[in-house]
């Protein structure tokens, strides 16, 4: 049991140390924790075409709503 | 107006020469002349000159662009200005072009040239491509650079002591060291950047610091690729003599060492490259002089000529792929060795990851080994996110046909003789042992000197091949050793053109001895297999 426990444990020690080796890959996307310089547009797809649709159907709704009570 | 003048190089040197001693070289208003034979003056208008090859390069002694001229470099043209290079005309007086095809690239010896330097960067709006680009700021020290200079990009610096990339957000005005590398993803098709100020030239030392696991994110600063194996100019002090980059829109870094490029690395880092190295000690100290500088077509990595007693390893999964190396040289030990060896660097989640391990249990990319007389086995470690089929591809072309590579599966059960097929195939399970494989080398490695002895034998499950013609005839004795060194197994055989002996089934690792009777040294050989 002792035997195991110590093979264990210098099993996670040198495992442990080979990780502390690895450097960091570059993040999988970018847009994860940072944002472009400047602030410049997201690329379609990364939600601010999504926001902005939805801002013009909100704006379409109000446009629509607006002109309804006018009608009546 | 702009006028575009083409001087190749034969004309620069023999026609434009001789002939602008005499006088001066006009294109409508504009002209480019001679002072003194070696002195060349750029003035009354704007020239583009072109030299696109860096083997038929514009060469100048001395170069002035007076205040009224500039000089515009293209993309993929090469200028060396060996003596002084002196810009009167600002920023504006001097521009070094970049596009898809390249940079343009200029050597000058004097320090602070200003100039106006272009760098087109590949990006993706898809910001899981990993079309990232390690990228070196190409102005002095002295100038105080921002972040604005990348906008539009993500911008990433390296935290050496937390070993981690650092996202310097959307700020334009985050101050950036032009001693340090940078790391940039451009979330469109490709954008050309822009740097205004004064070039590097001369001695520089990039910001390296052991801390951390030792990686530092340097620079190439100047206006020019350099050349890592450089016989002079470099001064490399505590700092491995690998180097790392990633490849933009690859899945796993590329390295080289010494001569060995895994995942397209090459000794040639391009103009406004940047790249990891690793430190090896306290008070490390990387500098460069413009001795290491050159005209490179290295628009991206490559990799370079095969090495004798090279085994090149690639991995293919899931799309992508990964590289090991394993390279026998005298040099070289058993251990991971800052002069030989590249450390391995994890990819993309979800490529392959392979790579072998030294004796004393480092994970390296490119292994380098001493010269063997008789057998050696090396571990090598596969581990991938995703499960699904891998094909391995081994290379044992720059081999000795009487070395055998012996490629065994510890999760199969299975020996693959690797001279007589060089692929395998297998499944992997997501989580699965990392260090599945060994590579066992046997017979004599890198000892040219060695007469090639005229049995080769190679094992293949259980049964050991044996091809002699030249002593078809003759009887020899085979003896298996197992790793103690006790004999195993004896047995007499009649040599021929290729003769199988049934080996007994005792797992382990074993050397095989094939002798002839009659005495002769000359005709015994070795080979060692797995059961």
């Amino acid at each position: 049991m002792k035997k195991r426990f110590f093979t264990i444990a210098a099993a996670l020690f040198v495992s442990s140390l080979l990780m502390a080796q690895a450097p960091p890959t570059p993040p999988g996307n970018p847009d994860g924790g940072n944002t472009p310089v400047g602030g410049g547009a997201a690329p379609a797809g990364s939600g601010i075409a999504l926001l902005l649709g939805l801002a013009a159907a909100y704006g379409a709704k109000r446009v629509y709503e607006a002109r309804k009570n006018q009608a009546e | 107006m702009k006028q575009t003048l083409i001087l190749i190089a034969a004309i620069l040197f023999l026609g434009i020469q001789s002939y602008a001693q005499s006088c001066s070289i006009y294109n409508n208003s504009a002209h480019i002349k001679a002072t003194n034979g070696t002195y060349w003056v750029v003035d009354n208008g704007n020239f583009t000159l072109t030299s696109a090859s860096p083997i038929k390069l514009a060469q100048m002694a001395n170069l002035t662009i007076t205040a009224d001229a500039s000089l515009t470099l293209p993309s993929n043209n090469y200028l060396t200005v060996s003596g002084t290079l002196a810009n009167n005309s600002g920023t504006d007086g001097l521009v070094l072009k970049s596009d898809a095809t390249g940079s343009a690239s200029l050597i000058q010896s004097n320090n602070a040239v200003d100039a106006t330097q272009q760098r087109y960067l590949t990006g993706s709006s898809n910001l899981t491509a990993m079309t990232y680009h390690l990228v070196s700021v190409p102005l002095t020290p002295a100038t105080s650079s921002m972040s604005e200079l990348f906008i539009g990009a993500y911008l990433y610096d390296f935290n050496v002591t937390a070993n981690a990339w650092n996202g310097l957000g959307s700020s334009l005005n985050t101050p950036l060291d032009e001693t340090r590398g940078y790391m940039v993803y451009v979330p469109e098709a490709n954008h050309t950047y822009t740097f205004i100020g004064p070039m590097n030239g001369g001695e520089f030392t990039p910001l390296v610091i052991h801390a951390g696991s030792g990686y530092n994110l340097v620079t190439n600063p100047y206006p020019s690729a350099i050349d890592w194996d450089a016989a002079t100019g470099w001064t490399k002090a505590n700092v491995n003599n690998a180097l790392y980059i990633w490849p933009s829109g690859g899945s796993n870094y590329a390295s080289y060492v010494d001569g060995v490029a895994n995942n397209g690395g090459s000794r040639y880092i391009p103009t406004g490259q940047a790249f990891f190295v690793k430190t090896a000690g306290t008070l490390p100290e990387l500098t460069m002089t413009n001795s290491v500088r050159v005209h490179s077509t290295q628009a991206f990595f490559k990799d370079g000529d095969e090495l004798p007693d090279l085994l090149r390893i690639k991995a293919t999964a899931n799309g992508m792929t990964d590289e090991a190396v394993v390279r026998f040289t005298p040099p070289a030990t058993t251990l991971a060795d800052g002069d030989y060896d590249a450390w391995k660097m994890t990819g993309t989640e979800g490529a392959p990851q392979l790579c072998t391990q030294s004796s004393d249990n480092q994970l390296l990319a490119i292994n380098s080994l001493p010269f063997i007389n008789e057998a050696y086995v090396v571990p090598m470690n596969f581990t991938m996110a995703a499960t699904g089929s891998v094909e391995l591809l081994f290379n044992t072309q720059s081999f000795d046909p009487s070395v055998t590579i012996l490629l065994r599966d510890e999760l199969t059960n299975t020996t693959t003789n690797l001279r007589v097929q060089n692929t395998y195939t297998f499944q992997h399970v997501a989580g699965a042992t990392e260090a599945r494989f060994k590579i066992l080398f046997g017979g004599a490695i890198g000892n040219r000197e060695t007469p090639v002895s005229p049995i080769h034998q190679w094992i293949t499950g259980h049964t050991l091949f044996i091809s002699a013609p030249e002593l078809a005839g003759q009887q020899a004795r085979v003896t298996v050793y197992g790793m103690t060194g006790q004999a195993q197994q004896v047995q007499l055989v009649m040599l021929g053109e290729i003769i199988a002996v049934e080996l007994q089934r005792k797992p382990g690792a074993v050397v095989v001895e094939t002798r002839s009777l009659d005495g002769s040294a000359a005709l015994a050989t070795k080979g060692v297999i797995i059961r």
